[in-house]
């Protein structure tokens, strides 16, 4: 378990910084970026 | 509610991807150890760990050579313009691809699919590394959803700095991220010499 962690940890940590899907949910969750 | 339920829908796609890979690698593990370097299966995940890490090098170069140069508008996917009048419904699909059918996210997922096999062999504890990697994953986008409804007026500013930072540094950003995991992986698949 905890080697397996160490090991999806640089994967998981790739899939939280793409920046697009956090453009996304600020444009979601914030009423005015889209007005 | 368009990010609650653009939330949701990212952690319900981050979930099946990833459950999907690990099941179909450990249905692959059964026919053999995959800590064993002569094995098969052990070879085909180092040769797919290299294509893979190579893809992502070659990624980071596209990005840099395309990148914005200075005073240029980063361009931004076409769908953030039309989200004027955007629904719950529009939001979750927005968040279903953007986890789901995202081609970056699924080499990602796989990879470290195959490092959660490897490791549990598929056993209950996979089940707790597959928790532990959606919910690490999905961290970028929650706190930002938790955020615009604990503290909705303090929040709006900071995630609209946050946003114009992730507009104007998304290659920047993109282009490390795929060199450090390309490299990983490229190290990785080496294993299989």
């Amino acid at each position: 378990m905890i080697d397996s962690l160490g090991d999806v940890l640089p994967f998981a940590a790739g899939v939280a910084l793409s920046p697009i899907p956090i453009i996304g949910v600020i444009w979601c969750s914030v009423p005015t970026v889209h007005g | 509610m368009t990010g609650p339920a653009f939330g949701v829908a990212w952690v319900v796609g981050l979930s099946t991807i990833t459950v999907a890979f690990v099941a179909t690698m450990s249905a692959a593990e059964g026919e053999g150890d995959l800590t064993d370097p002569a094995n098969a299966a052990t070879t085909g995940i180092g040769w797919a760990k290299l294509l893979v890490g190579g893809a992502f090098l070659a990624l980071a170069v596209h990005k840099w050579r395309t990148s914005p140069r200075d005073g240029e508008e980063p361009i931004l996917p076409a769908w953030m313009d039309n989200t004027s009048d955007i629904s719950g419904s529009k939001a979750a699909g927005f968040g279903l691809l953007l986890s789901a059918a995202n081609p970056k996210n699924l080499a990602l997922v796989g990879a470290a699919a195959a490092a959660i096999v490897e490791q549990t062999g598929g056993a209950t504890p996979a089940v707790e590394a597959i928790v532990v990697f959606v919910a690490l994953g999905s961290l970028s986008v929650l706190i930002p959803i938790a955020a615009s409804i604990v503290a909705p007026q303090r929040a709006t500013v900071a995630l609209e700095d946050l946003r114009h930072f992730m507009t104007r540094n998304n290659t920047a950003i993109m282009m490390t991220v795929l060199v450090i995991l390309g490299l990983k992986m490229v190290g990785d698949g080496l294993k299989i010499f």
